[in-house]
Parts: C-alpha cells; sequence; structure tokens
C-alpha cells in the first residue's frame, strides 16, 4: 500500500470514527445528560434543610436537618438525597427505601432537570409495593429535592443507573415529576393518623 | 433484537429480498421496497426522525422509537416502535396494515419459515347486508349490519355520504333501500358501497358497534355551524359516541410484578385478576356492554401495553383494579385516582418552545400519545368521583376520597380512565376480608353501579335502580 493510498484509508477510518461518535452523541441526546451538559451540580448552600420522610396519615413529613458536609460525588444536593435515604431522626417517620438504598450519582440539566440515579446495594429490582407506598417514597426525593433547591424545576429518577416506566408499577418516572403539595402533610398535623 | 437480515418477499409486483429485523414483539421490516411497490409518497424529516407517508388523501406520521402513529388528527398505538435498519425505517406489519390493508385492501402474511413475507389483495368477498332504520325523537339512525368487520372508508361531500368498501363487495336483494323523510332523502347500494344522501341542514354521526358488528349513522337537523369539511374523511376512529359500550378492565400488576403483598401473603395481582373477572361477568350480565381484560392470566404486562390495548379496543371506560399497601400499620379503605399530568404540561411546554429538537413535530408527535388523556380529564375525575361514592356508600370502608396521581398505566389511555385501590393489604383485617368472597362481591357490586351511574350520566338518561342493579 503506497503512502497515498494509507492516508486515504485513515482519513476514511477517521470520518467514519468520526460520523460513529456523532451519530452517537446525537442518538443520546434525550437520556441521561452527557457531562457538559450539566450546568450546575452545587445547587445548595450549606445549612438548614427540610427532608420530607412518610409517616402517618401516609404524607410526607418534614424534618429540619443541619446538611454541613458534601456528598461523595462532592455536591450538597448528593448529600441531601444520602441523608434522606438513611432515614429520619422523628419516631414514627419512614425512610423512604429500604435499607441497602443508596444514591449512585445526581445530575442538574442546564435547564433544571435533576436526574437521582438510586442503586441497590445487591443490584436489586425496587421492591413492589401498593401505589401509595410508592407515591410517598418517590415524592420523597422528589419533594426533598424540589424544596431545598429552588433551581431545580424536575426530578427524573433512576434506578441502578436505568430508566424504569416505573419503580413499583404506579408513578410514571417517564418523565420529570414536580413538587407534590398534596402529599405534604401541614405543619401543625398530628402524627397519629393513618 | 433476536435477529436481522433478509426476507423472501413476494410483492405484487416483485419478488426479492428486504431487510427485516425480528424482536420479542414481531418482525420489522424496510418500508421503502414496500412503498415503491404498493405506492404512496414517502418524505423523510432532516434527521430522518420524521416519516410521513402519504397514500392517497390520508397521511401518517411516525419515526424509530415512537410506539405510535399518527393518522390525520388521531393517535393509534403500534405493537412496537419502528426502528432504524440499513435500508432505511424498519416498522412492524400492524402499521403496514393500517396503512396499506385498511385503505386499499392489501393483506401482510409472514412466515417464519425462511423467513418470507406475502403480500398480495385480499380476495374479495361477497358480503351479506342487513339494513334497518330507527325514527327516534328527531333522529333517524341508519343501521348498517355485517356478518363481520368489513374494511370501508366513508366520503363525505356536501350532503351526500358514502360508505365505499375495501376489497369487498356488497351483496343484497334490493338496491334501493330506504323511503325518503325530512333528514335522509335515499340510501341506496351498489356492489362497491353504501350511498347516503340527506337531506338540507342535517347532519350524520357515524360510529361502530359490535357483536355483530354494525355501522350506525344517526341523522340529526344540525344546528347552523358549518359541517365537517367535505372530501374524503378514512373512518379509522369512529366519532365517539355519548354511550359506554366498550370497556376495559386492567387488573394491575401480574407475572413477575406481585404487586403489594399482605402479611398472611395474599398477592395483589392475584386479587385484582380475581376481581377484574367478576367485574366483567357483572358488568356483562347488566349492561349491553363489551368487556375486556388486558390481561387473563397471571402475566406481566408492561403499563403502556394496558392503556394501548385499551385504545386498541376504542374503549369508552378503562379501570384500573389496585390493591394497596403502606408501612401504616391501620391504613385502611377504598381510594379512587385519575390522572395527573402536571409534569407533563410542563414537558409538553416546554418542548413545544424549544426550537433547536430537530423536529418538533416528532417531539409533538410523542407528546400527544404520551397525554392521550389529557382530553378526558373532567370525564375521568367525574367517574372516579361515582366510584368512590358507590364504594362509600356500600362498604364500611374509610373514605379516602378522589386523588390525582400520575400514574403511569392511566397517562395513556385516550378516554375516561380511573385507577381504583379496594383497600390495603397491608392492613390484617382488609386482607382477610378482600379474602372472603362475599366482601369481593361487594366491591364488584359497587364498581358495577358506579358504571350504571356513569353510563346513565353520558348516554342521558334518567337511571332507575334497577338499571343499575339488574338486567
Amino acid at each position: 500500500m503506497n503512502r497515498g493510498t494509507a492516508n486515504s484509508v485513515l482519513a476514511g477510518i477517521f470520518a467514519v470514527g468520526l460520523a460513529g461518535f456523532g451519530f452517537w452523541l446525537w442518538s443520546t441526546r434525550e437520556t441521561v445528560p452527557a457531562a457538559g451538559e450539566t450546568g450546575r451540580v452545587e445547587p445548595l448552600v450549606a445549612g438548614s434543610v427540610q427532608l420530607m420522610f412518610p409517616g402517618p396519615g401516609n404524607l410526607l413529613h418534614t424534618e429540619d436537618r443541619l446538611l454541613d458536609t458534601v456528598g461523595e460525588d462532592g455536591s450538597l444536593l448528593a448529600t441531601l438525597v444520602e441523608t434522606l435515604l438513611a432515614g429520619p431522626n422523628t419516631e414514627g417517620l419512614f425512610r423512604p427505601f429500604p435499607d441497602g438504598t443508596e444514591l449512585s450519582s445526581i445530575l442538574v440539566t442546564r435547564t433544571g432537570t435533576a436526574f437521582v440515579d438510586l442503586m441497590s446495594r445487591e443490584g436489586a429490582p425496587p421492591l413492589s409495593s401498593g401505589s401509595t407506598e410508592e407515591l410517598l417514597n418517590v415524592y420523597s426525593v422528589v419533594n426533598s429535592v424540589l424544596v431545598n433547591a429552588p433551581e431545580v424545576r424536575g426530578v427524573v429518577l433512576l434506578w441502578n443507573g436505568q430508566h424504569r416506566p416505573t419503580l413499583a408499577g404506579h408513578v410514571d418516572l417517564t418523565r420529570p415529576l414536580i413538587l407534590n403539595r398534596s402529599l405534604i402533610a401541614a405543619s401543625a398535623e398530628a402524627l397519629s393518623g393513618t | 433484537m433476536l435477529e436481522s437480515g433478509f426476507v423472501d418477499a413476494k410483492l405484487p409486483t416483485a419478488r426479492g429480498p428486504i431487510g427485516y429485523s425480528r424482536t420479542a414483539f414481531g418482525p420489522l421490516v424496510s418500508l421503502a421496497p414496500i412503498v415503491a411497490s404498493l405506492g404512496g409518497e414517502l418524505t423523510i424529516g432532516p434527521l430522518a426522525q420524521r416519516h410521513e407517508l402519504a397514500v392517497g388523501d390520508t397521511r401518517f406520521l411516525f419515526g424509530p422509537g415512537s410506539p405510535a402513529v399518527t393518522v390525520e388528527q388521531e393517535i393509534d398505538p403500534l405493537s412496537q416502535p419502528p426502528e432504524r435498519g440499513p435500508e432505511g425505517l424498519q416498522v412492524p406489519l400492524d402499521l403496514l396494515e393500517m396503512i396499506y390493508g385498511r385503505l386499499l385492501g392489501y393483506e401482510f402474511e409472514w412466515r417464519l419459515a425462511g423467513p418470507e413475507l406475502e403480500i398480495s389483495r385480499r380476495p374479495a368477498r361477497q358480503i351479506p347486508l342487513v339494513f334497518d332504520v330507527v325514527h327516534l325523537q328527531g333522529v333517524t339512525t341508519l343501521v348498517f349490519q355485517f356478518p363481520s368487520e368489513p374494511r370501508y372508508r366513508i366520503h363525505r361531500a356536501s350532503s351526500r355520504l358514502e360508505v365505499e368498501m375495501i376489497g369487498d363487495r356488497l351483496e343484497l336483494a334490493s338496491r334501493r333501500l330506504f323511503p325518503a323523510d325530512d333528514l335522509v332523502r335515499d340510501v341506496r347500494l351498489t356492489p362497491e358501497k353504501i350511498i347516503i344522501d340527506l337531506a338540507p341542514n342535517t347532519e350524520a354521526q357515524d360510529y361502530e358497534l359490535e357483536s355483530p358488528f354494525r355501522l350506525v349513522f344517526d341523522v340529526l337537523r344540525n344546528s347552523g355551524s358549518a359541517g365537517r369539511a367535505a372530501g374524503a374523511v378514512p373512518t379509522r376512529t369512529p366519532a365517539r359516541s355519548n354511550s359506554i359500550r366498550t370497556i376495559v378492565l386492567d387488573p394491575g400488576h401480574g407475572g413477575s410484578d406481585p404487586g403489594a403483598r399482605g402479611p398472611a401473603g395474599t398477592e395483589e395481582k392475584g386479587l385484582t385478576l380475581i376481581l377484574a373477572r367478576a367485574l366483567r361477568t357483572r358488568l356483562e350480565q347488566r349492561f349491553p356492554v363489551k368487556v375486556v381484560l388486558t390481561r387473563s392470566g397471571d402475566s406481566f404486562l408492561p403499563h403502556d401495553t394496558r392503556s394501548a390495548l385499551a385504545n386498541q379496543h376504542k374503549a369508552d371506560l378503562f379501570i384500573s383494579l389496585h390493591i394497596n399497601s403502606s408501612r401504616i400499620s391501620g391504613a385502611s379503605g377504598a381510594e379512587t385516582y385519575f390522572a395527573s399530568l402536571d409534569a407533563s404540561d410542563e414537558r409538553a411546554a416546554e418542548a413545544a418552545s424549544t426550537e433547536n429538537r430537530g423536529d418538533p413535530l416528532y417531539d409533538l408527535q410523542l407528546i400527544l400519545w404520551d397525554l392521550a388523556q389529557s382530553r378526558h380529564l373532567a370525564e375521568s375525575q367525574r367517574f372516579a368521583s361515582l366510584v368512590q361514592a358507590e364504594l362509600n356508600e356500600a362498604l364500611s370502608l374509610r373514605d379516602r376520597g378522589v386523588k390525582q396521581a400520575p400514574f403511569r398505566v392511566l397517562m395513556g389511555a385516550a378516554m375516561p380512565a380511573v385507577l381504583v385501590e379496594l383497600g390495603f393489604l397491608s392492613n390484617p383485617r382488609e386482607e382477610s376480608r378482600l379474602a372472603d368472597p362475599n366482601y369481593r362481591n361487594q366491591l364488584v357490586d359497587a364498581l358495577a353501579r358506579a358504571v350504571g351511574r356513569y353510563k346513565a350520566k353520558i348516554e342521558g338518561v334518567v337511571a332507575t335502580t334497577e338499571d343499575i342493579t339488574s338486567r
């Protein structure tokens, strides 16, 4: 093979590779955001935050917590979700997901969508549950993120890095979820309802 | 994808290999060579997302990754989304059937051996037609009864309607069918079509009835407003009439997804199936309705397939049955949900306002599919209120009320749709009650009464207790 032919072959390989990369970039444009699309991963400032835990009345109850450390990925928003998953301090409230559920990653796009990727330590699928339990679990995360990070406009939940239509058969996870006020208990609400 | 390659295709004008791939949902075949053989004008968007196929006056919009096709103003689900292949877009056979089968009378036969695809014109059948007419309260109702569902399309031109048979021929002893009245001047028949001449200032609404198949036209005085545009209007989806004829019941969960599980081990998926079967029987006993279950056994069914089934059956009502669970040990009672689309609305607005997405029409198509429920929210809420009222009335359950939530199974349903939680399996007392057939009968009766009340409201008749509780 002479030099000209070799150059042509190399140029062809490069062009095919470039086209393939371009196609890959294009085909993944609406899934999980690429690194370049995440404009801000530090939407919070250290201080008091409000976490929402499932509890009496099948509602979300607010617990004030101090957030002064950064999460494993270096963001305060990650710390917020990790603290939420670790469970409440208040008796009568529940952690939103079973023991062994961890935050894998959290990314916020420039348009204000937070992708919260939860994972099971064992790689298991999310547990089956009724719709009430699932609503509380999902919105515990969604509401906690949204009330503390006003720059976030919607939350997409992933599980083990994958988009899922639902976690347990009910709540639509195919689109960003927004704040659900109907699930939040009034501050004066007694912790005794069912 | 299970396999891909070339299928030996027998087309009306040629025979040769065309690209295909096979997934768990069936084959996908290359569209371009089929369009070249059967006709139509295919236009592909700049990003190869939006595909528009015009056959005659009818335009079909579809694209890779979208499990739906837009036909004029309507959206129909597909068995699986089209995908890109080496020869361009590969599409499922039901899309081809929708385009070339309904419009032009072609049949598509896929044979696994080979594999082989044969496309041919369906041989013409002689269809005996039974005609009936009813005059009632200023409406002339024309009923054309067929032994099985024919392929047809309706053309409307000023005061004339023509029902054109596709691939079949009509058979009737007399060609003249109808003595004129104030609303309909004439109804006559040729082997290829039914011709209906309307009196001036009238309009005709068409719809289908099943078992046996009937094509019905209600002719009435119009209100003076402009009628439907003249020209060929393919009857893909009959205009929705104000009645409840088909109900789809969705037993929640199934197969690998057990749903909630009670302390004694009762699984939600089994209970919802038992309740759905009983409700189907009750509804069919009491009302002249067709009831379809999304699953009849212990099988897993994706959410979108459940609502797509309801759409495919052109259901007038969709009821998803569930049993709840909570970590609050004493949680009890029933609640009825209809869809909440807040998040969807935001997404739709965002997509509609974004100019740099490459192909906004394609996005809009997906959003329309996603938001099929949005047009029916008011009716869904109305039906949900009736369901909850009946459950409250009949059972000593705690009233948890009518609620809204973004439940996936409701999103794609293009009809009034609710999700009913009939108690808490996590509550030992309610688990025990749900195991009692007498208690389940009470639940089923309450749901049937709610359907009866809703049906009566929709159909504008005064429901009596007898209408609702017995046949």
